[in-house]
């Protein structure tokens, strides 16, 4: 305030934290490289990790496998529950009946004062460029910064039988729905040509771990089968 | 990180695609022990999952492996740890792991969903009999050959396709072993031949079984066809349906029927066509080499006795012919025949036999005398029948005794015991010769006797009765073996089943007869189904003595190829009289 | 109750069998009744008299008698506050068009008291700033700002020669001028950056309670406050206190003066008191618009969106405001009738004066009838009990982890963990 009056900045007055005025967008990185972020750590366990994601309904999609870049080793996880909200609990959205542009143009506050938060349950961890299926050693440390795995992590992630065991015994997880949205994305990953004999080799390492349950089993291969042949048509 | 090869694998789970060096490394030495390097990973069937010694091994079968292609009798390898257990299909199961799939199963158009279940959900135990194991090369034990089950391969081991290697270590190959190793077919869905120890098939008496049209002729045939070509025995085949000498029908499908060539065309100057009925034999086309006529004074009470069940005969009949024997010898039956009506009634009282029975005696036994080859004494141009057949046989020369249209039972079954007794005894006396003198051109030829309908012969009450129930028990001590044709084994006497050597055996469906066929050789446990589950032609299940285990075969085609095989193919003329002449100074002489 | 009819005499005896409880209130039912009754009496009257206080107003309110008005209150003596006339105030005056492209810089704060019974007698103001763009979709600025006083200039004040610990009256002047000033920089900081900003703050923009207070003191808040609307007005910056349930009557009082018979007005001298004797309640000839407010009768005359002229403000503070003197004019924003004060510049600027019109408008349409940016820049200012709590055991942290010798009071930790 020792500054002579009026010849202070906007940025002087700006929350150092959100800082940033260009929207961050979501871009999903092909290297480990050093590509923009999609989140930040804001709770963290062994298990589970909560982020908020940088851009506001920008969180990765469901089933999204992400990486957060934190010490000793970069966490590896999967989306499983996003969710936007307003920052305060006493404070709710209210409806305005008016379009997103609108409210752009017209009420731009309520943009700042909504937060979107993203849970990852977390997988395993990256040793160098191989994914370990079992929990890290610590838990990732706040502030620790969310990536979206690129498409050879995706796979290798999504070959081993172990990743639908960890997904099937988690408790408090929309388990089939997780599943389907997981390996949509595997399969995205994968070559067309390979997609066939993928989907065959996960769905019997279903078949085995759901053994007790086949008619989750039949309701899930049907599910998988539609999801397959509309990507096939698309 | 790829997904590729280094993924662990898992019992049950789809290999990756192999790389190309992986299937060229599919070794096939030479030699033989290709069976215990790598196999070819194509052709793995499944796993060990359960099993027993007693009882038999359980496998699972790969999930990519279709079930139809197990058929009951296949021949599989199973890869121990030290050992290959050589086995056989013997069952196939289909199971699921949870009702609730069997109670709501998947649609047949979910592609999807039933091939994800393969193999998880759904799965196929396979039934397996091991028969034979061997030590894999490097275990101690490895040259000796395919030795009997005594041990079990442990949890998860691979299950493989048999190979040719497998095939031809265990049965041999023909051009092996001197002329030993005749091939009788092929395993199934296998192209290698499967053969037969001629050398121990000739050492025992022999079995052919079969339900009626299943083609137990065509399996003799080759049998025959084996002996003679490796000469290993001297063949007297009782042609009941004038089958063997010369040209024989094939049954075919269809209204082309096509004719096979019988023995004489096939082996020409070393088999010897005798016929009871001359003018049949010429009839269809072949002039017999002897014509077969029996005097009455041929004809010995025990050759009456094995007819009892033929002629009703009463068994007090049997003891007035021998009264009669005991005062006219060698002419009784000419004596008896030569009597009429109350004459023969007065003729008991003389001898002391009782009257009814020596009437009905008398009575059957003048339908002899309407057999065309019936002769006085003397009447035969060309002497003793069973002399000339015997000097036959000393030649080496097979005999084929055709029955034209003699084909009645009555008549079968009295010349066949006629002949084989007198035959066995001339046998009896060279043999004992032979032990006296130990002279290699002492020895005898081993004599195989091919009889047809032998439960006729074999019957629990003929058994005991007839000279070929003698001959089975008394195996080869006198050079004689028996080679039974039978559609009917269950009526054989379990004692004799238990003295034939080798069985080979098409369909049979009747439990007792099945049975039949089993008794007296082990490891059979589980052949019952395969037994039953045979196709009704062209296929049989050869086990016992010449085999080192049982095998279901596609029967060798008997054809072109097997006559040119035989060396009976249509030839050049000029080689053939040459061959001819040589074989005839051999027998003759100049 | 049988047996307790006694309306005008409490009691506090428990009765056998009941609960015992502290306030009696079946004694005072009878009281209740009597209130209720004269409420349900009061709005005809009220709704009669209001009808008269419009009246009067479009009556003095006209282009040609206005003036008259204004004399008669410069006349006049008396103690109240007054409006200040600029010009007819009879009509309403519609909301011009909300400049398409338009920003909003908004102020408020919040503090901590110093709590001699909490581990230091420091203080903390947290200023809570709004900077919202409209029409550009540009993102809102929402941040804030703690500012921590622990010297001693800031923590004691010189009065009568003693130097005691700052009241909480001292440190709730440091935030109104905190607010004012940070405002400023923040609207002449949204301005250069090519904004057409408006600056609003919540509140009124007169400081009237600084008059008594030490010279020295006000001097300073003074040079600060005209500091302000310096840079604003030079910036061209329209800035705006909004007051939300006005409960000013300075229009009423005026009209106070156009009911009164007297020549000159002179409340002292008022001829209600002569007429009244003992025990006869005394009755003014003004008394009809007794219990009126500005809003309350304004809220008659002005439609939605409209506001009323503009008046001037008579407070005695304002003199020292130097060019800046505060005027005022009320708003119906919809839900309600607002004041809005303006410093001069922009009283005399149509058009910032429309700006700040429109503005206000938007702002509570926006806000559900109470300006969005002002209730935005409140939440973020405000520090709750949590907040106050956390902030004390930090401080208690930062002690001992510098072994600084601290004693928190007995109350203090009392306060902490209230037992039984």
């Amino acid at each position: 305030m020792n500054q002579p009056l009026g010849t202070r900045s906007l940025d002087s007055f700006r929350d150092p934290i959100r800082r940033a005025s260009v929207d961050v967008s979501i871009v999903v990185d092909e290297g480990a490289g050093t590509s923009a972020h999609v989140g930040e750590v804001i709770e963290s366990s062994t298990a589970q990790l909560v982020a908020e994601s940088v851009r506001l309904n920008g969180a990765p999609a469901f089933g999204q496998f992400v990486r957060v870049e934190t010490e000793p080793l970069p966490i590896l996880g999967v989306v499983h529950n996003t969710r936007t909200q307003s920052l305060e609990a006493n404070r709710r959205p209210s409806a305005y009946g008016k379009s997103e542009e609108e409210l752009r143009l017209e009420q731009p506050q309520i943009f700042e004062l909504l937060r979107t938060h993203f849970d990852v349950f977390v997988l395993g961890y990256l040793d160098g460029t191989h994914p370990v299926l079992a929990y890290p050693p610590q838990p990732a440390r706040i502030h620790s910064f969310v990536h979206v795995c690129s498409t050879e992590q995706t796979r290798a992630l999504t070959a081993t039988e172990q990743l639908l065991r960890s997904l099937l015994e988690a408790p408090g997880l929309p388990t089939d729905e997780l599943l389907l949205a997981t390996l949509s994305h595997a399969l995205d990953a994968r070559e067309p040509a390979l997609r066939q004999a993928y989907v065959l080799r996960t769905g019997k390492e279903l078949s085995r771990l759901l053994r007790d349950d086949y008619d989750r089993l039949s309701a899930l291969v049907g599910r998988l089968k539609d999801r397959m042949n509309s990507k096939d048509s698309q | 990180m790829s997904v590729g090869t280094d993924r662990p694998s898992q019992s049950g789970s789809e290999p990756e695609p192999e790389s190309e060096s992986e299937s060229q490394s599919r070794s096939s030495n030479g030699d033989g022990t290709g069976l215990s390097g790598l196999r070819d990973p194509r052709g793995r069937v499944g796993v060990i999952t359960k099993g027993s010694l007693v009882e038999g091994l359980e496998m699972k079968l790969d999930a990519q492996r279709n079930v139809e292609d197990m058929k009951a009798g296949k021949f599989v390898v199973i890869e121990g740890d030290k050992n290959d257990f050589f086995s056989m299909v013997t069952d196939m199961r289909l199971d699921a792991t949870n009702g609730e799939i069997l109670l709501h199963p998947p649609d047949r158009s979910d592609e999807l969903l039933r091939q994800i279940l393969a193999g998880t959900g759904t799965y196929n135990i396979v039934s397996l009999r091991p028969m034979l194991m061997m030590p894999k090369s490097g275990v101690a034990g490895f040259d000796d050959g395919p030795r009997p089950v005594k041990a079990i391969p442990s949890h998860f081991s691979v299950v493989q396709d048999a190979e040719e290697e497998d095939v031809s270590r265990i049965f041999g190959s023909e051009g092996e072993g001197d002329g030993r190793y005749f091939s009788i077919g092929s395993p199934l869905d296998m192209d290698t031949p499967v053969c037969i120890d001629m050398v121990r098939f000739a050492e025992r008496s022999n079995g052919i079984f079969g339900k009626t049209g299943t083609g137990k002729s065509f399996l003799t045939r080759l049998a025959l066809c084996g002996l003679i070509h490796y000469d290993r025995a001297v063949n007297l085949i009782f042609d009941m349906h004038n089958e063997y000498g010369w040209k024989a029908m094939k049954e075919t499908s269809g209204s082309n029927s096509s004719f096979v060539k019988g023995l004489k065309q096939l082996f020409g100057e070393r088999v010897a066509i005798f016929s009871l009925d001359p003018k049949s034999t010429r009839t269809r086309g072949i002039q017999p080499d002897h014509e077969v006529y029996i005097s009455y004074d041929q004809i010995a009470v025990e050759d009456i006795a094995p007819l009892q069940d033929e002629l009703k005969l009463n068994p007090t009949a049997v003891e007035s012919a021998y009264l009669v024997y005991a005062i006219y010898k060698d002419s009784w039956l000419r004596t008896l025949l030569s009597l009429e009506g109350p004459d023969v009634e007065e003729f008991a009282n003389e001898i002391g036999a009782h009257p009814g029975s020596l009437v009905a005696l008398h009575r059957k036994l003048k339908r002899l005398e309407n057999f065309p080859f019936m002769v006085k004494k003397g009447q035969a141009e060309t002497g003793d029948c069973v002399d000339r057949i015997m000097e036959h046989l000393d030649a080496g020369i097979n005999v084929v005794l055709e029955f034209g249209q003699q084909t009645s039972m009555l008549c079968y079954l009295l010349v066949a015991n006629i002949i084989a007794r007198r035959i066995h005894e001339m046998y009896v006396k060279k043999s004992e010769k032979f032990y006296a003198t130990q002279k290699p051109e002492d020895q005898p030829r081993q004599l195989m006797i091919t009889i047809e309908e032998a439960h006729k012969f074999l019957n629990p009450s003929a058994a005991k009765q007839t000279i070929f129930g003698t001959i089975a028990r008394e195996m080869r001590k006198y050079y004689v073996s028996l080679l039974v044709v039978d559609q009917r084994p269950s009526g054989i006497d379990d004692e004799v089943l238990s003295q034939l050597g080798t069985r080979i055996t098409a369909l049979l469906n009747d439990e007792k007869d099945i049975a039949a066929v089993l008794t007296g050789v082990s490891g059979t446990e589980g052949l019952r189904s395969v037994l039953a589950s045979l196709d009704s032609k062209q296929q049989a299940l050869a086990l016992g003595h010449a085999v080192p285990m049982p095998v279901v075969v596609r029967t060798r085609e008997y054809g072109e190829e097997f006559y040119r095989f035989l060396g009976a193919a249509d030839e050049d003329p000029d080689v053939r009289s040459a061959r001819v002449q040589k074989e005839r100074v051999a027998l003759f002489g100049e | 109750m049988p047996g307790s009819r006694r309306s005008n005499a409490p009691t506090t005896v428990a009765r056998p069998g009941s609960s015992y409880s502290l306030l009696d209130l079946t004694a005072v039912k009878g009281q209740v009744d009597a209130m209720v009754a004269a409420q349900v009496d009061a709005p005809a009257l009220f709704e009669e008299r209001l009808v008269q206080a419009v009246d009067l107003l479009v009556e003095w309110g006209q282009p040609d008698r206005w003036q008259q008005l204004q004399q008669m209150i410069q006349k006049a003596r008396v103690s109240w506050l007054f409006a200040d006339f600029c010009g007819p105030f009879c009509e309403g005056i519609d909301a011009p068009p909300r400049p398409q492209h338009l920003s909003v810089a908004a102020t408020d704060g919040s503090q901590i008291f110093p709590d001699r019974h909490e581990i230091s007698p420091c203080y903390l103001l947290n200023i809570g700033y709004v900077l919202l763009h409209y029409g550009s979709g540009e993102r809102a600025l929402i941040s804030s700002r703690p500012q921590l006083y622990w010297q001693d200039q800031d923590l004691y004040q010189e009065w009568g020669g003693r130097r005691t610990g700052v009241s909480r009256d001292v440190v709730g002047f440091r935030r109104s001028l905190l607010e004012l000033t940070e405002l400023a920089e923040l609207a002449a900081a949204s301005q250069a950056e090519g904004h057409p900003t408006v600056a609003l703050t919540d509140g009124t923009l007169i400081m009237w309670s600084l008059e008594g207070r030490a010279p020295d003191f006000r001097d300073d808040c003074l040079g600060q406050i005209r500091g302000a609307f310096d840079l604003l007005a030079e910036r061209r910056i329209p800035v705006a206190g909004y007051i939300s349930r006005p409960g000013g009557s300075d229009l009423v009082n005026a009209l106070r003066v156009a009911m009164c018979p007297m020549t000159v007005t002179q409340c002292d001298q008022c001829p209600g008191l002569q007429s009244a004797g003992e025990d006869l309640p005394v009755v003014r000839p003004c008394d009809p618009l007794e219990g009126i407010s500005d809003g309350v009768l304004l809220r008659r005359l002005l439609q939605p969106g409209q506001r009323s002229a503009v008046f001037g403000s008579t407070s005695q503070i304002l003199s020292d405001y130097g060019a800046h003197h505060i005027h005022f004019f009320y708003v119906h924003v919809g839900k309600e009738v607002a004041r809005v004060e303006i410093p001069a510049y922009v009283a005399e600027d149509q058009q910032l004066l429309d700006r700040v019109h429109a503005c206000v408008i938007d702002q509570a349409a926006k806000g559900q009838g109470y300006p969005v940016s002002l209730a935005e820049a409140h939440e973020r200012a405000v520090v709750r009990g949590a907040d106050r709590e956390a902030f004390y055991r930090y401080l208690e942290d930062m002690f001992v982890r510098h072994d600084i010798r601290a004693r928190v009071s007995l109350k203090g930790l009392r306060k902490r963990s209230a037992g039984i």
